[in-house]
């Protein structure tokens, strides 16, 4: 693997000694950012049967099937490994925005935009349960991984926590200001996170059913939300070109991902990270770009091809997911196709070299995350000091 | 430090067990800690640390909860804590990013550790995840079993449909006109029969829950330059209708057909002009080649005949 030398970089030209609340401060020496090489990725099936476009996917635990729902109501389940059709599930009125499946058991779960709420029982294929309280379309659905409870948000700036065996409504997530449009689902605290159309994002503690903390640091509607499912952190991207690493469980912003200079950004509708350490950021324009998780360099910016007879305007990506291993990509797409994509295996890094540069106007500070307090209220103020060791 | 002056003026001499601190201009080094050390003063303005004579105002927001003035404190470092406005009410609980730490890019130094201490990690998630599966799932089963006995009451009264009576004695005594003259009424009171299967009467409204935490503070990198190709591509021109004029504005005529979006439109030409002009001129082809074969036939007609007509005038005369 050729080894990336690290630019030297130059000193910061913001002067970060006036600002009042950092107090004293020893300044470390900065250090760039560590970057794994990635092969890129190709697209090598394009499945098409959807007759509307294609709005969420989910995949199978076992990673044999994944099923898709789209806006022509229906939800399709397709082998992976042929990327055959294996059953319709029809029963939704309005387009199938959120799609979850069991890891214990055997269900299903979907949301649409006509307010409901359904958990489909896969041997059987027919719907056993259905979850009603949303006042308007549901747009994002997560399944949490060890607690059997179901977390659906929606246009009435509301998620709510579902038991999934009684149908019971234990919490309502209050306190966003618009639509909620993604939610993640972790196994340790915060248990819960969600993103907004008010550009806000929102860690909650579920036990109380009250929000830990908010991220105001997005300028527009935050879209997409997806966390690394080894490391302690999650991304959120939004319609104003960016895409935000934060790190849990204190929700620090960390940095930027995929902001070089050239790029003015777009608006980002899903997103997925890899096990490796790749993310995938799908946009409204059809373009996708690949970036590594810990550098936030992107290596690879691709466009998707509309198929032919769709118009311009039908590209776009409304979904992705990796699956259950981390090596297939799967978008879902707005000119009804669903794409599967691999990395290049003949790609080596010295076919495709990347020179990864860290945004010279930017100081890199190194903290240890125990040492940055921000407990400090107004009866008990606690100095911000963060001392660089 | 320069010599202070005014401290060569000796300390007035004052009767012992009067003042409990030194006195002004001699309080180099004294720290007022207790209550005690004010005596029946106040405090003292020279002495840079928070003082609470008399324990005045040392928690203001809780001796008056529903003030709302909130103290200005300083942090260790004597910086004045500017976002003591955010921290309060419910967000003093909650974590409020507020500093410009928050905003500037940064690696965590446990993010380069996790890689060599992986494989304990992993164990130490795991633990982590089952504490906290367990927790709550205790907390989560708490709530919905009070949902869940609430959906299902133990103690329903019955309502019996025997009618009850009870009789009203009135207070005064009235006219033979009113009630017949009676003191008294008896009056009868029943439940009104339920149909079991009929569907609630009124409609239940489900209602949008408001917000519940105060706000926090906004925190957004500095706006991104715009380009000047950007600002170009983004301006919009005037409109000029062609239909309303509503302050009468008048327009020379070149100005409204140059926004009217004619140019937009772009040239659109037919195909068929050229597969008219393509047909006429196969067809003229065809009506030509027509006429050279009608005129070789012809000619070779004549030709023919004029054969014949010579050799029978030879074969006449020979």
């Amino acid at each position: 693997m050729q080894a990336v030398e690290p630019q030297p970089l130059k000193r910061a030209a913001l002067d970060l000694s006036s600002s009042m609340s950092l107090g004293k401060r020893t300044r470390t020496t900065s250090r760039p950012r560590n970057h794994t090489w990635h092969a890129p990725w190709k697209s090598y099936r394009v499945i098409s049967g959807h007759q509307g476009s294609v709005r969420s996917v989910a995949f199978d635990p076992g990673n044999s099937w994944f099923c898709t729902g789209s806006a022509d109501r229906t939800i399709k389940i397709w082998d992976v490994a042929s990327g055959r059709l294996k059953h319709t599930l029809t029963g939704h009125i309005g387009q199938v925005r959120g799609l979850a499946v069991s890891q214990t058991h055997t269900y299903m779960f979907s949301a649409g935009d006509d307010k409901q709420v359904k958990c489909w029982d896969l041997e059987r294929n027919k719907v056993i349960r259905s979850y009603d309280a949303h006042l308007s379309g549901v747009y994002c659905l997560a399944l949490h991984p060890t607690i059997d409870v179901l977390l659906t948000g929606g246009r009435d700036s509301v998620c709510h926590v579902w038991d999934v065996r009684t149908k019971k409504q234990i919490f309502t997530l209050t306190g966003h200001g618009d639509t909620v449009c993604s939610v993640l689902a972790r196994p340790v605290e915060p248990l819960v996170v969600t993103g907004s159309h008010d550009s806000t994002v929102k860690l909650w503690d579920i036990r109380n059913g009250k929000a830990m903390l908010t991220l105001t640091h997005h300028k527009k509607s935050v879209r997409a939300l997806a966390a690394h499912p080894r490391r302690r952190g999650f991304a959120s991207a939004s319609g104003d070109g960016d895409i935000k690493k934060f790190s849990l469980p204190r929700g620090e912003f960390l940095h930027n991902i995929a902001r070089e200079k050239e790029w003015k950004g777009g608006i980002f509708n899903a997103m997925a990270v890899n096990g490796d350490g790749v993310l995938v950021a799908g946009g409204d324009d059809g373009s996708l770009c690949f970036c590594d998780w810990e550098s936030g360099c992107s290596f690879q910016r691709t466009r998707t091809v509309a198929q032919p007879g769709s118009l311009e305007s039908e590209n776009g990506i409304f979904a992705a997911s990796f699956d259950v291993t981390g090596s297939r990509l799967v978008t879902c797409e707005a000119d009804k196709t669903i794409k599967m994509w691999k990395e290049d295996d003949e790609a080596t890094p010295e076919t495709h070299q990347l020179n990864f540069k860290p945004p010279k106007d930017i100081c890199w500070w190194q903290f240890r995350s125990s040492q940055i307090n921000h407990r400090a209220t107004m009866n008990n103020p606690i100095d911000y000091v963060v001392s660089c060791a | 430090m320069a010599t202070n002056p005014l401290k060569e003026i000796p300390p007035p001499v004052m009767a012992k067990g009067t003042v409990v601190f030194p006195p002004y201009l001699h309080r180099e080094g004294f720290v007022p800690r207790k209550l005690a050390d004010f005596g029946d003063g106040g405090a003292f303005p020279e002495i840079h640390i928070a003082q609470y004579p008399l324990d005045m105002y040392r928690n203001l927001s809780a001796a008056r909860p529903r003030s709302k003035i909130v103290s200005v404190t300083v942090d260790a470092h004597a910086n004045v804590m500017h976002d003591a406005i955010a921290r309060q009410d419910e967000n003093l609980k909650k974590i409020v990013y507020s500093q410009l730490e928050d905003i500037i890019p940064k690696i965590l130094k446990g993010e380069d550790e996790e890689e060599e201490e992986f494989h304990d990690d992993e164990i130490e998630m795991q633990k982590e995840i089952e504490q906290t599966t367990g927790e709550t799932k205790a907390a989560l089963e708490k709530t919905l079993n009070v949902k869940l006995s609430a959906a299902h009451p133990k103690n329903v009264p019955q309502h019996s449909s025997d009618p009850t009576y009870f009789t009203y004695s009135l207070s005064q005594s009235y006219e033979a006109s009113f009630n017949s003259g009676a003191n008294e009424r008896i009056v009868r009171m029943a439940n009104h029969p339920v149909d079991p299967l009929e569907p609630p009467r009124s409609k239940r409204k489900k209602f949008p829950r408001g917000s519940g935490s105060p706000p926090v503070p906004v925190i957004h990198s500095p706006p991104r330059p715009v380009t000047v190709k950007d600002q170009q591509d983004w301006q919009v021109p005037p409109c000029i209708s062609n239909w309303k004029n509503p302050k009468g504005y008048t327009i020379p005529l070149d100005k409204r057909m140059a926004v009217d979006g004619r140019d937009l439109l772009g040239v659109q030409i037919s195909d068929n002009f050229a597969k008219v002009s393509e047909s006429l001129y196969v067809a003229e082809q065809m009506a030509r080649e027509g006429v050279e074969m009608r005129s070789k036939v012809q000619k070779e007609i004549m030709m023919k005949e004029k054969e014949r007509a010579g050799t029978s005038d030879l074969s006449s005369e020979g």
